[in-house]
């Protein structure tokens, strides 16, 4: 499936570019977060905490909910998905 | 630590009173916006002119202000607002609070108007009120600079051009940016003939148990520095937030026609313009920046109101704004929202070049600029746009229904709440009017908070979804009441829990930074219990002044315009479901269904006074 991400930052410092169209065989957040700090090694400790869970620190919409809201790292993928990981932050 | 004293100084017959908020007060309000509040509700009547020399001007440090806890530089300024008539209230950093203690204060009482422009000259246990015509016109940057040649190196408070003239929405500045910046408090300082509050101190703050401070701000150091968020908010700052609202779709963009602008104003951008990264005192984070335009900033609001809200695209001339806003004393917040509002009136027809002077449009940076002196000066056209959101009653009623405010107030911030529900019910009930720093519950956004974490934070039964409206009373109750509680304690909000981070200074930490520099005792429900004190009786206040349910609500455009773009696209405020969402919050402070305080409440606070 052909997946489109948009990363802000820190991801896209770590990838290099704000924009991916990713080829994806898997089928959820998971395999696709696997697939990405596999293919962009410094993602890793953007997306992972020392312990290898996902960190707090990354939050990731799949179209128009993030994955808090559907089924966390477990959310299904199909084709034409759009995907936006962007870091929590609040302020003024 | 608690030998501070309070300044009572009345202009109007030139004394100066020095006493001390007593220890029983200190315990129900701490300091900060607690006391502040509890002063204001005694000392001002429903009826006054905020413009007028019965209004009380209040600067008021919170309880750790100036001590090594982290982040310890807050003061809130208070009085009646000028913009909105009811409670104003804006908290603010840098070096004037820590040094304000350092001089022997915790809290000036400031009432009637000088006779001629004055200054407070405040040092060591002394409060003088002094001539300041040589000071009068300058701007905010200028004056402080002018106070340090003449004073030696002394830190101010200080109103701006925009203070002096009684604009609606003028600040109050302190360094190049830092700025009590919400409800029009510089004005209070103009009508007053205040110029500023200078002071100096080197009586250093008496700490309980000083080895145990060490060790306790250590370990709060070194926890707050392992966070993720420290390190990017001292390298990026809030301009990252720009990014992140923008890419979402939720930046207010011309006026909130539009819910998404340019790349041009990223954090990757705004950082080539960064000279360097500082922080105010007692700061870990350093999320400051001064930029190469001679200025500091801009922020995230900055970016947003100032460039998105008025189709400005160019990153330097919003910067340019932004300083501007900063030297005349100009809140950006309202600044950014006022001219978005007319420049969308004018192009509906609902003002014209007969009014305005000029042809009104987006995008048009020396328009913006133009109008930005003249507000400050109250020169033309300026003159109507510095009576703020009271140009509903000369633009009519229609011009409301495109006003992005709530109970007078221009929102605060640049992220546009018709998405995440929980924002929305607080930006509708804060206290002071669209403010995101009464309550913002950014813990609904991680979407990887266990649930067990998640309900012990907020409550049981707080959905995962931010569109959804069930049980999203719980994070704003929790946020309200825990940033009352730091806001009296001087802390910032970036190390507040619950506001960046699930981590950081929670009623656990406060309850332990209380103790090892006071020596006082607080259980974690006492600590929470002095913010709900401080909600209830803004909320007082704000009855006296005639606000009811009718009032907590929010800007039409919300409710009945879905978002146009991105992710966000045909999300909206459903009115009906907002309407039970306000019950529920109601219920859950324990207000009445028209959201007032109960009278027994009402009894045991006003017992206080």
């Amino acid at each position: 499936m052909k997946l489109a991400i948009e990363l802000t930052k820190p991801f896209s410092d770590a990838v290099g570019k704000r924009e991916l169209e990713v080829d994806f065989d898997g089928r959820s957040v998971e395999e696709l977060l696997q697939h990405m700090t596999e293919k962009y090694p410094k993602l890793r400790k953007e997306i992972y905490g020392e312990t290898g869970e996902v960190t707090e620190y990354v939050i990731v919409f799949v179209n128009d909910k993030p994955i808090s809201a559907l089924d966390g790292t477990d959310t299904g993928l199909k084709n034409g998905d759009k995907l936006l990981f962007f870091f929590p932050i609040s302020g003024g | 630590m608690l030998n501070r004293k309070l300044g009572i100084i009345d202009l109007s017959k030139r004394k100066v009173k020095i006493t001390q908020t007593p220890d029983n007060l200190k315990k129900a309000f701490l300091g900060g916006r607690g006391l502040n509040i509890h002063y204001l509700y005694d000392m001002v009547k429903s009826d006054i002119d905020p413009l007028g020399p019965e209004n009380v001007l209040i600067f008021g440090t919170g309880f750790l202000t100036g001590t090594l806890v982290p982040n310890s530089s807050r003061f809130n300024v208070s009085a009646k607002s000028p913009e909105t008539g009811i409670l104003g209230d804006a908290n603010c950093g840098g070096y004037f609070a820590a040094e304000l203690r350092y001089a022997g204060f915790d809290r000036l009482i400031i009432l009637g108007k000088a006779k001629e422009p004055s200054y407070l000259h405040v040092t060591d246990g002394t409060i003088e009120i002094k001539g300041a015509k040589e000071y009068w016109g300058l701007d905010t940057t200028d004056v402080q600079l002018a106070f340090k040649k003449d004073l030696g190196q002394v830190e101010a408070a200080v109103c701006g051009v925009a203070g002096e003239n009684l604009v609606r929405f003028a600040c109050v500045r302190t360094g190049v940016k830092n700025a009590a910046g919400r409800c029009g408090l510089g004005a209070v300082m103009g009508s007053k003939n205040l110029k500023a509050v200078v002071t100096k101190g080197t009586q250093g703050i008496e700490i309980a148990h000083p080895e145990k401070m060490f060790e306790v701000v250590e370990e709060l150091k070194d926890y707050l520095m392992s966070s993720k968020i420290t390190p990017i908010l001292g390298s990026v700052g809030t301009p990252l937030l720009y990014e992140v609202s923008n890419a979402f779709g939720a930046i207010r963009t011309k006026n909130s026609q539009l819910n998404a602008w340019s790349d041009t104003l990223n954090a990757d951008v705004v950082e080539t313009f960064v000279d360097k990264m500082i922080g105010c005192s007692s700061c870990f984070v350093h999320c400051r920046h001064r930029n190469k335009l001679g200025g500091e900033g801009p922020e995230y609001t900055a970016l947003g109101l100032l460039g998105a809200n008025l189709g400005i695209e160019d990153t330097a001339h919003v910067i340019e704004l932004n300083n501007i806003c900063n030297e005349l004393g100009l809140d950006i917040s309202s600044s950014g929202t006022i001219l978005a509002w007319v420049f969308e009136l004018y192009e509906r027809g609902i003002i014209d070049k007969k009014m305005a002077g000029e042809k009104l449009r987006f995008g048009d940076f020396e328009l913006a600029k133009s109008l930005l002196y003249k507000i400050s000066r109250r020169e033309g056209f300026g003159d109507i746009l510095a009576e703020s959101t009271r140009n509903v009653e000369r633009f009519g009623e229609k011009s409301k229904d495109y006003l992005i405010a709530v109970k007078g107030l221009p929102q605060s911030d640049p992220h546009d709440v018709r998405y995440m529900k929980a924002f929305a019910l607080g930006i509708a009930t804060a206290s002071r009017g669209a403010d995101h720093l009464r309550s913002r519950p950014t813990l609904e956004i991680f979407f990887n908070l266990p649930k067990e974490v998640r309900e012990r934070i907020y409550g049981k039964g707080v959905t995962n979804d931010p569109t959804s409206y069930i049980a999203k009373e719980k994070p704003v109750y929790f946020s309200d009441n825990i940033f009352a509680a730091i806001d009296c304690l001087g802390i910032c909000k970036f190390i507040c829990h619950g506001f960046n981070s699930p981590h950081y200074v929670d009623y656990a930490w406060m309850k332990k930074l209380i103790h090892c520099t006071s020596g006082w005792q607080f259980k974690e429900k006492e600590i929470e219990a002095v913010g709900k004190r401080v909600i209830d009786i803004e909320r007082m206040f704000n009855t006296r002044e005639g606000i009811t349910r009718k009032d907590d609500t929010l800007p039409k455009r919300y409710f009945d315009d879905p978002m146009p773009l991105k992710i966000a696209k045909g999300h909206h405020i459903d009115r009906k479901e907002f309407d039970k969402l306000l019950t529920r919050y109601y219920k859950i402070r324990g207000w009445d269904k028209d959201g007032q305080v109960k009278k027994e409440r009402v009894r045991e606070l006003e017992a206080l006074q």
